[in-house]
């Protein structure tokens, strides 16, 4: 009896079985990360295409961006909040966009993320400040957006957003105040 | 390999699957939620709720704005925020465990229940729960989280002495309302 080489006695005999595990088990895992990902896709998009401060993002045509920021007074904000107010330029270029309300994310530290918080300050729904996309017009326009942050948020802030026919991707705009 | 070393490895490969089944946690661990357990004054913080009950009350009538209802009621005074995301944060499970049954927060009144809830911006107000008329839950726990799918995520375990509260005739709900902790 030869041991030496009979340690691997089987693996030609096994050579078209190992062949198809190589290339099952990879395509199996890929299949189902795939199709996973598919089904936990967010509405509010997954997909990011960043604009560092001073810079836009251009999707579909639409130009958003650069934005500003800067904290306010207010006399609304609650004991341990502080008001963000994010002003960001949108350029249909002739088309209409209809977006869903940005949100504002901190860059680092734990990402918190707020959303726009007309209502909550009392600035009412039908104000002079533009907070969403308008439901018709294709002219450029600057959303004024306030955000009720917690009071030990500094930035630099991600604005995130996005409209339906850039999904699953979305802007993320830069800003510091 | 002699009789008795194959007959030691066999006992010692029983022995190891005996520990081995010992050892293995139930099937539903590994969707098992993250417990974190405060006591009744405390602040407990999940990975994105953080919630303090604030005080317990017992009524025989509960009433929130122009809304009121006799019963068997527990009233949760509580202040609750979440940590991370705002947009779907929402205090979505607030259920009492008591005499080994599970109790929701009601919905019939304007409170807490399933409010959004905004990142480290506390905010403070109520919620309640009817209870069976016959039902005087001594200790009883309180879980809260985002979603009743408790699933894979924290969920805040809060012991409550229900027992030792006497029932007032009528109380009234917080209103909903900025806090801080």
């Amino acid at each position: 009896m030869n041991r030496g080489r009979g340690r691997w006695p089987h693996w030609r005999r096994n050579g078209v079985a190992l062949a198809a595990l190589v290339v099952l088990v990879p395509t199996t895992w890929l299949t189902i990360t795939t199709n996973e990902s598919e089904s936990f896709s967010s509405p509010l998009g997954d997909d990011p295409v960043t604009a560092e401060v001073g810079d836009s993002v251009t999707m579909n045509g639409i130009e958003v961006g650069p934005g500003t920021a800067r904290f306010v007074e207010e006399d609304a904000a609650p004991p341990g909040s502080r008001v963000v107010v994010v002003e960001l330029p949108v350029d249909p270029n002739g088309d209409e966009v209809r977006c869903m309300s940005p949100r504002l994310r901190e860059a680092d530290g734990r990402g918190r993320e707020w959303v726009e918080s007309s209502y909550e300050l009392g600035y009412g729904l039908f104000g002079d400040r533009v907070t969403g996309c308008p439901v018709e017009g294709t002219a450029p326009f600057t959303l004024v957006l306030s955000y009720l942050v917690a009071a030990d948020a500094t930035g630099p802030f991600h604005v995130d957003m996005t409209w339906s026919e850039a999904l699953p991707r979305f802007a993320r705009v830069t800003v510091a105040p | 390999m002699s009789r008795r070393i194959s007959w030691l490895a066999g006992i010692a490969l029983v022995v190891a699957a005996w520990f081995v089944a010992f050892a293995t946690p139930a099937e539903d661990a590994r969707e098992a939620p993250f417990v974190v357990r405060a006591e009744v004054g405390q602040k407990a913080e999940g990975r994105d709720i953080a919630a303090r009950v604030d005080g317990l009350r017992r009524a025989d009538a509960v009433t929130a704005a122009r809304w009121r209802a006799e019963g068997n009621w527990l009233i949760v005074d509580l202040t609750v925020s979440s940590r991370v995301t705002t947009s779907g944060a929402f205090l979505g499970n607030a259920t009492l465990h008591a005499d080994g049954r599970a109790y929701y927060a009601s919905e019939r009144p304007t409170s807490l229940h399933r409010q959004r809830l905004y990142a480290d911006l506390p905010r403070s107000g109520s919620i309640a729960f009817e209870l069976p008329p016959d039902l005087t839950p001594g200790i009883a726990t309180l879980r809260l989280g985002g979603s009743t799918d408790e699933r894979l995520d924290s969920v805040l375990e809060i012991t409550l002495d229900v027992g030792g509260i006497a029932p007032g005739a009528e109380e009234e709900l917080r209103t909903t309302q900025w806090s801080t902790w």
